[in-house]
């Protein structure tokens, strides 16, 4: 009976990747129309866990009991059929759907009253035609017959016959059945034949009224291959959409979850994306529902939307599963919380009765302490001047980055705050010369960049910390010694006539993995794929700052790295500032914002809407202009 | 036996030992086991022609270019390898940079064109006949190169049909404005070199061509040096620090800040050399004459070059041996008994070498795994080790 608790038992799960435990022995005991939030480091085993529950992977050793049955989830249409759905950290839609269509994909309802109409017109043109056909036989078997047998074989004889011998269908021969014997009589073969060509010309009419692709299921499923016909309905059948949105309707109001149906995804706004998908599991009738890092992507009053739209879940019967590492959220949703650390449960603990301090130690394993920019240095002149900056997207068919203005001044951390998308990239793109700005101006120091290659951007001392640093910062074939100086293989010191000096560059690596405390399997030999993510990123920042230069842009510099390593590359940016270099922070996190900056410059589609001191702001007045919901921003030149 | 191979092993020098389980020794190995296993299916394949002469002739095949003609099949080999090496280089020095250079025909072509054209019509010196087929190759080879950066035509449908257009332009131009130096009488091939302009064959050192064969030249050596050379640039300079990297990644090449366009079009115009060269290393060694009427099919060689290039696994310095054991093989299957065996068996062996070469991909990835497993029996064995002692110890 204690089973009946519990929605989702995992136990004793180990899933192993090559020598790796991803999960060691993890148990995680879920109970009914609870929030269950699962916190861990990057790479604690939050997602592996998951994937396991979701069918993505099948575990190693361990067993997984749903509402008490064991059960085995070997794909995820098995996770499907016990009602487990899962919202990904990055969703699965179709960009070029709308919201209603990306919700009903794969479960499909067909338009019935139309073709229910057609069929039946079609079947009774069918039936008659069956029987005109049947009895134009007989009336010509009994004339062939008439003198001789006549007396021999009776009509219902005949009948027989006809049933039996002439394959006819057993309604068919039932309808014949049916007639009076006396009626037989007056038929004529004539008027028989012109009444069947009609009827056949009818329901060629019918059956051309109906999609091709349905005439056809009909006709398998009159041949028997239902399963057939099931599969060609739902693949090429005319979709129910008016019926499918009625019932999402329903399902938003109840649960609050507002979309626009009729929006086509790509321009439907991250949050709304979110909710798409959470219909989209409601609507498979899921009951136990999984967020993945669900809050990464949303502006503060999304992530407010979104936690209330947990409990009306929970409200409703729901269990949740809750993966983060955003300590607040959990205690503002969370029923109870399961830790993990490097693929060990540590622990599950009652929410309210657990403090966030404790949390965080228990998530790392050690005290965290937070970074603060605390220098009280004046920063110097203006290193970086972006004036008018426009940038327009060929396919987007936009600006997505419009006369923006600012400066980045030496010794100073300014941060750009936003959400994903709101131009961030291409605005760095244009600023570092990965693709040609639209119009508007960069000054660096009191160089126009605006016709300068990357090349002698990078010469006069600027320095790019990628947001991709597998498509952009690292080539990722190359080992770590080749990868330290991708930037600057042209420098004397590695290179002499364009021979390259292996010797200095293997010391310039082993000297940069001893600073920076870069950790790999083989040294400066070991291949840059190889490598955990924080480390390629520890690398990636160790090269750039290594060449000493004027002006840092890091875009995302700690995304996707754990606790220890975001630690290490803050206090690593702090020093660049001390040294004086003018520092321009890309960042989705808040928390990083506020820990780094100087200033804060808040982009919202394209355009810098608002500037602050962190200390002057919170940070809901922030989300409030990264939401779009406020904007004030004048550039005044040189500064205020 | 394991044992003497473990104490061999340890007797090794460090360094040796390192370099006999680094990443390169491995694909050497899944090379070679893709050689080996293709001269396998050859073998059964001739088994099922004729059982009876198939282990004589298979021999045949390995070592028949070296015992059944002597020396001069030695000569023959070198001559047909140095080409087929100068191709090799030249596919894989534009493969290292992300292109697919399978026009190799077509600047092979060209480079026979130049090379014979100022052999025959303008009697150069042999080094300005190969100059200038390097040139002609390279010119070529810029043109898919220039598509693809400026255009953004995929460089293997523009190469492919470069190569036609190269075959009949060349043979056009022999039928017309070249005629003098075609020989109508025998079918129009080009004229025999050494019987225009003597000094525009490859030197031969001297050597006596009744013993080493009239093809045996130079060649070979060019082409090993040109091979080494490859390799040095490649592996050696910044030069080919940035194509190897455009290769791997262009947008990290494009945020370092290398201009990976014009990376594009000099890597083009080096393989294109390189080919051409191979042509005149061919064409003024006097292997073959350039036929201007069979214009249907394009010369082999270049071909059997991306071969080399596939075996070789894209290393310089492999194609060396990739391009010796193809030309042994072909040499040595002419001496087969051709009534049983033809002599194409050679080219049916390389292409089932080639097609097992290309899973050699997946052949490495099951390196790891073995290695895995060969720790777990390591693992494995002391525990058995000192259970043997122990049993010893009881014994006693």
């Amino acid at each position: 009976m204690e089973n009946n608790n519990y929605a989702i038992e995992m136990l004793n799960i180990t899933k192993k990747f090559g020598p790796l435990y991803a999960n060691k022995n993890v148990t995680l005991k879920i109970k009914k129309g609870e929030i269950h939030a699962l916190l861990g480091e990057n790479g604690a085993g939050k997602s592996t866990i998951m994937s396991i529950l979701f069918g993505l992977y099948s575990p190693d050793e361990g067993k997984i009991r749903v509402n008490g049955k064991e059960v085995v989830i070997k794909d995820p249409n098995v996770a499907n059929d016990l009602k487990i759905g899962m919202v990904h950290q990055h969703f699965k839609l179709v960009e070029c759907y709308t919201l209603l269509e990306n919700i009903i994909l794969g479960k499909e309802i067909a338009k019935n009253h139309f073709v229910e109409d057609t069929e039946k017109k079609e079947h009774a043109v069918m039936t008659r035609l069956y029987i005109i056909e049947g009895l134009v036989r007989f009336l010509r078997l009994r004339k062939e017959l008439t003198d001789v047998l006549k007396t021999a074989i009776s009509d219902n004889d005949l009948r027989y016959i006809l049933g039996h011998d002439y394959h006819f269908t057993q309604s068919q021969t039932n309808a014949i059945l049916e007639l009076p014997i006396s009626e037989l009589n007056d038929f004529k073969e004539k008027e028989l034949l012109s009444e069947a060509k009609t009827l056949r010309d009818q329901f060629i009419e019918l059956n051309g009224k109906k999609s091709n692709a349905f005439s056809k299921a009909v006709r398998a499923t009159k041949y028997g291959f239902a399963r057939f016909a099931d599969w060609w309905n739902k693949t090429f059948y005319n979709v129910d959409l008016n019926k499918a949105a009625y019932d999402i309707t329903e399902i938003s109001r109840k649960y609050g979850l507002s979309v626009d149906l009729n929006c086509v995804t790509e321009d439907a706004t991250v949050g709304m994306q979110q909710r798409t998908e959470i219909l989209k599991m409601l609507y498979r009738n899921a009951d136990i529902l999984i967020f993945d890092e669900p809050t990464a992507v949303l502006s503060p009053q999304e992530i407010e939307g979104l936690l209330l739209i947990m409990k009306n879940l929970k409200r409703e019967g729901k269990t949740i599963i809750f993966i983060t590492h955003k300590l607040n959220e959990i205690k503002a949703v969370a029923d109870r919380v399961t830790v993990l650390r490097r693929g060990e449960t540590i622990g599950t603990y009652d929410v309210k009765k657990t403090s966030v301090t404790k949390l965080s130690d228990l998530m790392v394993g050690r005290h965290v302490a937070t970074t603060l920019n605390k220098s009280k240095k004046k920063p110097g002149k203006a290193m970086l001047k972006i004036r008018n900056l426009t940038m327009f997207d060929n396919r987007k068919k936009k600006n997505v980055v419009s006369r923006v203005n600012f400066d980045v001044h030496a010794g100073e951390i300014v941060s750009i705050a936003g959400i994903d998308g709101n131009g961030q990239t291409e605005l760095i793109y244009g600023i570092t010369g990965l693709e040609k700005q639209t119009s508007g101006e960069v000054k660096f120091e009191d160089t126009v960049l605006k016709q300068k290659d990357i090349k002698s951007r990078n010469a006069l001392g600027l320095s790019h910390i990628p947001e991709d640093r597998h498509k952009h910062g690292l080539v990722l074939d190359y080992d770590l010694k080749q990868n330290l100086v991708l930037r600057d293989f042209k420098d004397p010191r590695f290179q002499r006539f364009g021979f390259i000096n292996s010797k200095n560059i293997r010391d310039n690596a082993n000297k940069l993995i001893k600073e920076h405390d870069i950790r790999s399997s083989d040294g400066a030999n070991s291949s840059a794929r190889g490598m955990s993510g924080g480390n390629q990123q520890k690398a990636i920042i160790a090269r750039e700052i290594a060449r000493k230069p004027k002006v840092l842009v890091a875009v995302q510099p700690t995304r996707g790295v754990d606790v220890g390593a975001i630690q290490n590359i803050h206090s690593r940016l702090l020093e660049e500032k001390e040294r004086g270099t003018a520092i321009l922070l890309v960042s989705y996190e808040l928390d990083e914002v506020f820990a780094l900056s100087d200033r804060i410059l808040v982009m919202y589609e394209g355009e810098i809407v608002g500037e602050f001191k962190p200390k002057d702001v919170t940070r809901q007045e922030l989300g409030l202009y990264m939401s779009g919901a406020k904007r004030n921003y004048h550039f005044v030149e040189g500064g205020k | 036996m394991e044992m003497n191979m473990k104490d061999f092993m340890k007797s090794l020098p460090n360094r040796t030992k390192k370099a006999l389980i680094s990443n390169g020794a491995y694909k050497a190995y899944s090379s070679i086991a893709c050689v080996l296993i293709g001269l396998l299916i050859g073998f059964l394949i001739m088994v099922c022609l004729s059982p009876a002469d198939a282990f004589y002739d298979f021999g045949m095949m390995i070592t028949g270019g070296l015992k059944y003609y002597e020396l001069e099949g030695f000569g023959n080999i070198l001559a047909t390898m140095a080409p087929l090496l100068c191709c090799g280089v030249g596919v894989i020095f534009a493969y290292k940079t992300g292109i697919f250079n399978i026009g190799a025909a077509g600047q092979y072509v060209l480079g026979s064109f130049g090379a014979l054209v100022f052999a025959l019509q303008f009697k150069q010196h042999w080094t300005i006949c190969i100059l200038m087929a390097m040139i002609f190759g390279a010119l070529w080879a810029c043109i898919p190169a220039l598509l693809k950066v400026f255009c953004n035509v995929n460089e293997v449908i523009s190469g492919i049909m470069l190569n036609w257009i190269a075959l009949f332009f060349v043979n056009y131009s022999y039928q017309t404005y070249l005629s003098d130096i075609v020989d109508p009488a025998n079918s129009f091939k080009t004229k025999v070199v050494s019987a225009i302009s003597p000094s525009s064959v490859l030197p031969n050192f001297g050597a006596d061509p009744n013993v080493i064969g009239n093809t045996f030249t130079c060649a070979f050596l060019i082409a090993i040096l040109i091979a080494v050379v490859a390799f040095i640039l490649m592996e050696k300079t910044t030069f080919g620090y940035q194509l190897k990297a455009s290769g791997y990644n262009r947008h990290a090449t494009k945020y370092a800040g290398i201009n990976a366009k014009k990376n594009a079009i000099i890597t083009m115009a080096i393989s294109g050399a390189i080919i051409g060269l191979g042509a005149a290393l061919y064409y003024l060694a006097g292997v073959e004459e350039w036929s201007a009427q069979i214009s249907t099919s394009l010369p082999q060689v270049p071909w059997n070059g991306i071969i080399v290039a596939f075996i070789a696994q894209l290393n310089p310095i492999g194609a060396i041996f990739a391009s010796g054991f193809l030309s042994l093989i072909s040499v040595g299957s002419t001496a087969t008994s051709q009534s049983v065996f033809p002599k194409e068996i050679s080219d049916l062996i390389t292409a089932v070498i080639v097609y097992l070469s290309g899973l050699t991909a997946v052949t490495l990835r099951f390196i790891p795994w073995i290695k895995a497993k060969l720790k777990k029996k390591k693992e494995g064995e002391p525990k058995e080790m000192a259970l043997s002692v122990n049993g010893s110890k009881g014994g006693k």
